[in-house]
């Protein structure tokens, strides 16, 4: 039978051992079309992971693109000059006209009425050249074949469907705005350069300039925004245009924008979510990390006899370590594909989503860089959690082979694998920078990730020792399930990590929102006030009092002056050398709301220093809040310098006030002393409370049945846009807690998967013993109960805690705990824990003793 | 004369084993396994192991395959003294100098029959490597197994393959570890002509652990253990 080769080896053209890349390709690529199924648990948390981070990046750069090729649309122009309370000065707007075609508008809030309603509504007034880019899109079955010129005519306005809708308006039904009767001509479709934003306080209404005078509801020092937009003749020339026009609007209270900045809030709002859902999607991908080790490391353990047995053929400890590592990069290659393949098609799904919520267009492309980091991501995700069972796999004693004894080595790998994590760690550090291009969010995020790590596994720990002292049931299912929890090697430790970290971010949510909104319902029931009425003119102020106090069922009213000023220094600082970043630079961005009082304001909670006297008149003094004051790092003592309405001057801080900003009441950074702002155009602002909703609805009725040019806004309707917002956040951020329980799973699966050998050699002795499949059942079945148990206790903790430290230390307010909404989280992620780890470990169950037996 | 000087010539020792000891750590503390054996293993020879369980058999088969160090003594496998060797060169040597087959076969599951068998060529960087172990395969009669994997042979053939794989790179020493323990005996049969014919085709000396007496006796030699000790050697009672 045997025929003698050697004649035929007479060529071997033999090398000494060779260990390179190449031929573990070879060997890795034999071997891995039979594992892909032991890995779809890691491919899916892998999946996931990646597709989160890819998905964020590629929606947030759609949403910069679509701004970024819409730019002129958005913002009307190829440069806007913007002013509020007074329109740009003549001379500012001869200086741009210059450069090209101008157009102005003029934006305000305004009650819409007729007889028996009304609304609060976004006014727009237009020039006869808007929209200088783009056109207006007026509904056809409402409106004809109307030109906006037209529609606009003879007090015409065009509204957004809805309002004409809730309001029963029809074109050529008309309706009363401030002191003029207006006549809706049709509904207003699309008006291009409409602002990008979540939140708008109220329905468009689009009227013609010369509507606005007719209304008599520009009044000096109402809440006005005034917008010149500029089309250039000549592009090239739009450097020298911002130029000039920042040069003559220096000293104004003009500010300049072009193309590069058309939506400046909403781009910050995308760079910081995407930044925290980056960050969220790491989360789950690091999480889903436990998981890739734990799969590799079981599914190494299943190699091992094939490791062996290379090692007995005569193949390298490197070789070993490349052969298994291309493999485990391979499978991760295959998720990492899926998840960049799902994250490059996202953007066309998110359309949907977001179009409810926001007017940004979306422009559908592939974006490689945040597709390139997710996939990076992933793939180093990948390589740090498997470096080290498969850096041990290589230390495999082949000799072993000979008494059937293979098992995974233990301890820590050599110098180089560690060298390889600390290297893989920095990478992953590296990326997190690229994702979010902040250092200390990065920095925190490692250190906050590490830390609840240790945390988690403290407690898990913890929970180990406390169970080994629980005495041994009589009950055999019970004292098997307890023996498996407390054994050396136990998985407590795993699973509290990763399933306790997805179940306590949705304890943390659940009970933060429910906090959230009890605060807010109870701050409305007990002292949020009925309506804000803006724009009241100062001569007007004493007729509202009157009317409002005389309005049965309104208990107390509150009123102030207002007016907008830019602050350009404090404590001797430019505004703009402030880090744009810090906590208080809001209040150096925009205009502000600025008010004098003599006395200080009722309910003024003064911290530090005096309030000026009552009848003060010397140089200007302000009171400023404390948050904010600690934030840009001044104290009493220091200036302010303040553009109102082009006129600079300096203040100094006198007093400190501790401001609840999430109070209903008026609040403001700045309060100035006497003698300083009555003179400019200013406006007044003023809150009612009332006994119930018809007082309400009477009080609202009265004063702008009254006063034609003052709006009211309905707290219970910012309220409810607040309610809306913090359920859409809740629902995002409980999204992607859900997603890094998914990845929880995937652990979970993984280790389950790695003490599968374990459990079958377990259940075969227990069947030869005379156990049945229900008596083993019922014991996995004890365990992981437990271990959901375990977790879900974990889990309360930690999420709680979390929420507490969230609604005590960072909102300041007071803290529920809302016992039954914790347990019912906790607990029915805990039931799925236990499931899904009985559902993986029964597969074992249906193996027969005899051939598993005969092979041991 | 070459006919008179191949007749004459000594043959040539490939395993050498001075005093070789081994104690391995226990709980209960240092185990002595082989306790001082000294022994001499020629090209062509074929040599059986008996002894009863724990008495150092595959210990021994361990150390004449680099997989376990000594404690003490010395061991030299084809002319190279081992006992200092480092791992990966332990592992050049197998693959070069030894064959290995055990009791259960050890293929790997995702390979099918020719990828198994070209393994160690593979490793030694023969460029010739599928079409050696291609003669190799049909030299063990599965010739026309080639693509099977191995859960698709029969267990007398998987163990023929693991032997054509042992002898592929043409190994000096080939050492059997009960063979046939997972066979049937007429399968059995059949793969012993096979393990005894290709050793002598490729006239590596055989070394064939086993509990069968009527199995060792077809060696050319039998070494009897016990205990950890070298009681028998059936060459030296013969001299």
């Amino acid at each position: 039978m045997t025929k003698d080769i050697a004649s035929q080896q007479n060529n071997p053209q033999a090398t000494t051992g060779r260990s390179d890349w190449l031929l573990a390709w070879r060997f890795a690529r034999r071997e891995v079309r039979g594992s892909v199924r032991r890995f779809r648990v890691f491919l899916m948390a892998l999946l996931l992971g990646v597709a989160a981070i890819g998905t964020v990046g590629s929606v947030a750069e759609a949403m910069r693109d679509g701004i970024a090729n819409n730019a002129r649309v958005l913002l009307g122009g190829d440069i806007e000059l913007r002013s509020r309370h007074t329109a740009p000065e003549m001379a500012v707007r001869e200086a741009a006209a210059r450069y090209g075609t101008l157009s102005n508008t003029v934006q305000m809030r305004a009650m819409l009425q007729t007889n028996d309603d009304r609304k609060l509504v976004e006014l727009k007034a237009v020039d006869q050249n808007w929209p200088l880019v783009g056109a207006a899109e007026l509904d056809e079955t409402t409106g004809g074949n109307l030109s906006l010129e037209t529609a606009l005519a003879d007090n015409g306005m065009v509204a957004d469907a809805q309002l004409l809708r809730m309001m029963g308006l029809s074109p050529g039904d008309t309706a009363r705005l401030g002191e003029a009767t207006v006549r809706v001509s049709a509904a207003l479709l699309y008006e291009p350069d409409r602002s990008v934003s979540f939140i708008s306080f109220g329905p468009r209404v689009l009227i013609s300039a010369e509507t606005l005078v007719a209304t008599g509801l520009a009044q000096p020092g109402a809440f006005i925004t005034y917008k010149s937009r500029l089309l250039l003749d000549d592009i090239t020339s739009a450097k020298q245009a911002v130029e000039t026009l920042e040069t003559v609007t220096a000293d104004t209270n003009v500010r300049v924008r072009d193309v590069d900045d058309a939506a400046p809030g909403f781009e910050e709002f995308i760079d910081r979510a995407e930044v925290f859902l980056v960050l969220v999607g790491l989360t789950a991908l690091l999480i889903g990390g436990l998981g890739v080790a734990g799969a590799v490391r079981a599914w190494l353990a299943s190699r091992m006899p094939v490791i062996a047995t290379l090692k007995c053929l005569g193949a390298p400890a490197r070789l070993i370590f490349r052969v298994y590592l291309l493999q485990v990069m391979l499978i991760a290659s295959l998720g990492v594909c899926l998840g960049v393949i799902l994250a490059a098609v996202a953007p066309a799904l998110a359309l949907d989503i977001l179009g409810a919520y926001i007017t940004v267009p979306l422009t559908l492309s592939v974006y490689p860089v945040p597709l390139a980091i997710a996939a990076s991501f992933g793939l180093v995700t990948s390589f740090l959690f498997a470096l080290w069972p498969v850096a041990k796999a290589e230390e495999v004693r082949a000799a072993h082979l000979f008494r059937s004894l293979v098992e995974m080595p233990q301890g820590r790998p050599r110098t180089i694998y560690l060298v390889m994590t600390g290297a893989a760690l920095g990478a992953l550090a590296l990326l997190a920078f690229l994702a979010t291009r902040n250092l200390a969010l990065t920095v925190s995020f490692i250190g906050g990730s590490i830390a609840a790590l240790v945390l988690l596994a403290g407690l898990g720990e913890l929970l180990m020792r406390v169970m080994r002292q629980v005495p041994s049931p009589r009950y055999v299912p019970a004292r098997l399930a307890l023996s498996a929890i407390t054994r050396p090697g136990s998985p407590v430790r795993a699973v509290i990590i990763a399933f306790g970290l997805g179940l306590s971010v949705l304890v943390a949510v659940a009970l933060s929102q429910a906090n959230l909104s009890r605060q807010i319902d109870m701050r409305v029931a007990e002292e949020a006030p009925a309506w804000f009425f803006i724009d009241i003119q100062p001569q007007q102020i004493d007729e509202f009092l009157k009317i409002a106090t005389a309005t049965q069922g309104v208990t107390e009213i509150t009123q102030t002056p207002m007016l907008r000023g830019r602050v350009t220094a404090i404590g001797g600082r430019p505004a703009s050398d402030f880090d744009p970043q810090n906590g208080a630079a809001w209040v150096l961005r925009g205009d502000r709301a600025l008010t004098w009082a003599g006395a200080p304001p009722a309910g003024a909670d003064v911290i530090a220093g005096d309030w000026w006297p009552a009848d003060y008149q010397g140089t200007p003094l302000v009171s400023m809040s404390q948050e904010e004051a600690l934030e840009l790092g001044v104290w009493i003592g220091d200036s302010v310098a303040f553009n109102v309405l082009g006129r600079k001057f300096e203040a100094t801080i006198t007093n400190i006030r501790d401001v609840e900003w999430e109070s209903f009441s008026l609040n403001f950074v700045f309060i100035l002393s006497p003698g300083m702002l009555e003179a400019a155009p200013h406006s007044w602002m003023a809150t009612t409370h009332v006994s119930d909703d018809l007082a309400a609805d009477r009080v609202e009725i009265r004063v702008t049945d009254r006063f034609s040019n003052v709006s009211a806004i309905s707290v219970r309707e910012a309220v409810a846009t607040a309610q809306r917002i913090i359920g859409l956040l809740g629902s995002a951020v409980q999204l992607t807690a859900l997603i890094t329980l998914v990845a929880g799973i995937a652990v979970l699966a993984g280790t389950v998967a790695s003490t599968e050998a374990q459990r079958l050699a377990d259940s075969v002795i227990l069947k030869v013993l005379g156990a049945t499949r229900i008596s083993i059942m019922i014991a996995w079945f004890f365990e992981y109960a437990l271990l959901g148990v375990l977790t879900a206790f974990a889990a309360t903790l930690i999420g709680s805690l979390a929420s507490w430290a969230l609604i005590t230390q960072f909102l300041q307010a007071d803290f529920v705990f809302y016992g039954k909404l914790v347990l019912t989280t906790s607990f029915a992620g805990a039931g799925a824990t236990a499931l899904l780890g009985l559902a993986g470990a029964t597969r074992t169950l249906g193996r027969k003793p005899a051939p598993l037996l005969r092979e041991a | 004369m070459p006919t008179t000087a191949k007749a004459h010539a000594a043959p040539t020792p490939v395993i050498m084993l001075d005093n070789a000891r081994l104690a391995l750590k226990s709980a209960d503390g240092m185990i002595d396994i082989l306790k001082g054996i000294s022994l001499t293993i020629s090209a062509g020879e074929s040599v059986g192991i008996l002894g009863p369980s724990g008495a150092g058999k595959t210990s021994l088969l361990m150390i004449m395959s680099g997989l376990e160090s000594l404690s003490s003594g010395t061991i030299e496998l084809a002319n190279q003294d081992i006992t200092e060797m480092g791992e990966d060169s332990l592992a050049a040597l197998r693959r070069d100098k030894v064959g290995i087959v055990f009791q259960a076969f050890r293929l790997i599951p995702s390979m099918t029959a020719i990828q198994n068998v070209a393994v160690p060529l593979e490793l030694a960087g023969n460029r010739e490597a599928e079409t050696l172990a291609q003669v190799a395969l049909e030299s063990v009669g599965l010739g026309h197994r080639l693509t099977h994997l191995p859960d698709q042979l029969s267990g007398g053939e998987q163990q023929r393959v693991a032997i054509a794989r042992a002898i592929a790179p043409r190994p000096q020493i080939l050492l059997a570890d009960e063979p046939t323990g997972n066979l049937d005996s007429a399968t059995g049969e059949n793969v012993i002509n096979t393990l005894f014919a290709a050793a002598k085709a490729a006239g590596a000396a055989l070394v064939l652990v086993t509990h069968d007496a009527g199995l060792a006796k077809r060696c050319s030699r039998v070494l009897h253990i016990e205990d950890g000790l070298l009681v028998h050697d059936s060459a030296v009672h013969a001299s």
